[in-house]
């Protein structure tokens, strides 16, 4: 009975709104440009429909909600990155034509150049530990792996941006 | 020359424009075009799995009242003195 009222409570439409403003957030720092925004916000949206009715709130919405967003992110690059090379093939031929987005979007492709360097899971934990200031073990815990495999890939993550950002002092 | 430590900066405050109305709009169409998928292949199932029973099911028969095998008499009766024992017996 209590996990029935449990179940209950939670309306779709009211989740996103209470909620729509932090996904936008988190994956606005997890991919760069619109159209991508745009792709994983709404990604994100439809598992959190497809799980509310199995989330039994043992942890609460909001950190369901922030695991949902950091694994959908996490699956996301790593499609991005398997199929970005196609992609790029493509745009070049122009079967693919690249939009002409706004100037936010020149900064979102510097950052995209910088953290391009990285694997998704190096990206993602760089982006978790320094830009959102999340903790090792908090990390781990969200993605599902050792604290160790963290720490080593962060370490990893931090000398490839840093070495890249000197790369482009030097141009 | 620019710090990595700016660089977390960076990212916070490169947030673009969000459209939430829009968006919610998406991804409503999303979900009842995903429901109607799911129903479609539900039912798309279910008349496979109905025409592998009727196939299964009447596939011996058939062969059966054409004469032509002998396995698919165990759906049927068979009396004392019917066709199979006199098969068995007789031939």
């Amino acid at each position: 009975m209590v996990m029935v009222i449990a179940m209950a409570q939670y309306d779709f439409s009211q989740v996103y709104a209470a909620h729509k403003e932090m996904v936008w957030k988190l994956v606005s720092r997890y991919v760069f440009s619109q159209q991508d925004r745009e792709d994983l916000f709404q990604e994100v949206f439809l598992k959190i429909h497809q799980g509310l009715n199995r989330f039994e709130g043992r942890s609460g919405i909001q950190t369901w909600i922030f695991r949902i967003t950091a694994n959908t992110a996490l699956n996301f690059l790593k499609k991005q990155k398997r199929y970005g090379g196609l992609k790029d093939i493509l745009s070049r031929f122009r079967f693919i034509e690249e939009k002409d987005e706004d100037k936010d979007h020149d900064e979102g492709k510097e950052l995209s150049k910088l953290l391009g360097k990285l694997n998704p899971q190096q990206r993602m934990i760089l982006i978790m530990a320094d830009v959102e200031e999340r903790k090792l073990e908090e990390i781990a815990q969200t993605l599902d792996l050792p604290v160790g495999t963290v720490k080593s890939n962060l370490h990893r993550a931090r000398e490839i941006v840093k070495k890249e950002m000197n790369k482009n002092e030097g141009i | 020359m620019r710090e990595y430590e700016g660089l977390a900066g960076k990212i916070r405050e490169n947030q673009g424009r969000a459209d939430y109305d829009r968006m919610f709009e998406r991804i409503q169409e999303r979900i009842s075009r995903r429901r109607t998928e799911m129903r479609l292949a539900l039912a798309g199932s279910l008349v496979v799995l109905f025409l592998a029973f009727a196939g299964y099911y009447y596939y011996p028969i058939r062969q059966a009242e054409s004469g032509g095998v002998l396995m698919s008499y165990v759906f049927e009766h068979e009396s004392v003195d019917g066709p199979l024992l006199d098969y068995v017996f007789n031939e």
